[in-house]
């Protein structure tokens, strides 16, 4: 699973999700994406359902692009325990995703394979996504 | 190259509550501007060049309003809505047709390779090509025919065949190789369910060395 290898602070704020992805929004790498259209906390756990849901769907060939990490840790108090005494542990770690962000890229197979893969990805994911090709390609997007 | 004739409105007003009035009007905002000229807001309708954005397409540009004064331009950039995919704003280049122009070819591969029928994979590391070349010069694409590659190899810039064409991109760049395909490994499930992978805090390892330095002088 996704993990950073060294981070400069245990614990982090949680931030605000508002607006579009400003990065991270054209395919960069592969011929297919799956972009996602809710802003979103995507967990390592996802990631790897997501990736394991791809791969095994596209069998052989092809290639895989994971374009988000999740290098924002998360903390949680354990259950029932009483509130206060400062912030609780870190429980997991998250990639912080926005509307329109390319989460992943697949290439070297044919579209409606890519199609079906993205589609079984996105069943991982916390979030509505869509498929969608490279600019130039042929290829209509569709959402799940 | 083709040429096609459009129409652009001067608009003297600029920010972000124009642009969106604009947008609202089903015309979308942009600006003209190079070859040492003092750059024009305009505002055009999306559908005139919509299908030509990818194109390296020569526009004659008329200014309406402006005694029907017009220029040559070219689409240097452009911005499109990251979910709806509409375009939300254009930049023109003004150009001259004896001068040459730097801009992105897109490359198309021909014929079905020898590693793909042995069962590689063929990965594309770059689709467009930087060239240098006069405005009524600039290919539509650039074709690559790979039928003989075969798997492992690969083919770069310097292998295009492109004699009257000045390159900008590095030749040395590969386009596309054939690569063996990557087995699916099975996995077998990590159980790693409770366990919180705790990295390394940059930082706190200095802090408890240097804290250990300080203590042990004193015993």
């Amino acid at each position: 699973m996704l993990v950073p290898k060294r981070v400069k602070h245990r614990k982090q704020m949680r931030g605000r999700m508002k607006g579009k992805a400003q990065r991270g929004t054209k395919i960069t790498f592969g011929e297919y994406g799956l972009q996602a259209l809710e802003p979103a906390w995507i967990t390592n756990r996802q990631i790897e359902a997501a990736r394991v849901a791809l791969t095994r769907s596209i069998k052989r060939g092809g290639k895989v692009w994971i374009k988000i990490f999740p290098d924002k840790p998360v903390t949680a108090k354990p259950a029932e325990t009483r509130m206060g005494s400062g912030k609780g542990s870190p429980e997991k770690w998250v990639a912080v995703v926005k509307p329109g962000r390319i989460m992943f890229e697949l290439a070297g197979v044919p579209e409606e394979v890519a199609r079906e893969a993205m589609r079984l990805a996105s069943h991982k994911l916390p979030i509505k996504t869509k498929f969608v090709a490279r600019e130039g390609m042929e290829g209509e997007a569709d959402e799940s | 190259m083709e040429r096609h004739s459009i129409k652009a409105e001067l608009r003297t007003e600029t920010g972000k509550g124009v642009a969106r009035k604009i947008r609202r009007e089903d015309l979308i905002p942009g600006v003209v501007y190079g070859r040492g000229n003092d750059p024009r807001s305009i505002k055009i309708d999306p559908l005139d060049i919509e299908k030509l954005l990818h194109s390296n397409a020569i526009f004659d540009l008329t200014f309406v309003g402006e005694d029907g004064e017009a220029a040559t331009v070219i689409i240097k950039d452009f911005q499109k809505d990251v979910i709806k995919g509409n375009l939300l704003h254009v930049d023109f280049q003004f150009i001259s047709m004896d001068e040459k122009i730097t801009v992105s070819v897109p490359l198309h591969l021909e014929g079905d390779a020898l590693g793909v029928r042995d069962g590689g994979v063929l990965q594309q590391l770059i689709r467009e090509i930087e060239i240098e070349a006069l405005p009524t010069e600039i290919p539509e694409e650039i074709t690559l025919d790979i039928s003989e590659l075969g798997m492992g190899e690969s083919l770069a810039v310097a292998d295009l065949d492109l004699p009257d064409i000045d390159l900008v991109t590095d030749s040395e760049e590969v386009i596309v190789t054939i690569v063996a395909p990557t087995e699916m490994v099975v996995e077998e499930e990590e159980e790693e369910d409770e366990d919180f992978l705790e990295p390394e805090v940059i930082g706190e390892e200095e802090e408890e060395a240097d804290a250990e330095a300080e203590a042990e002088p004193e015993e």
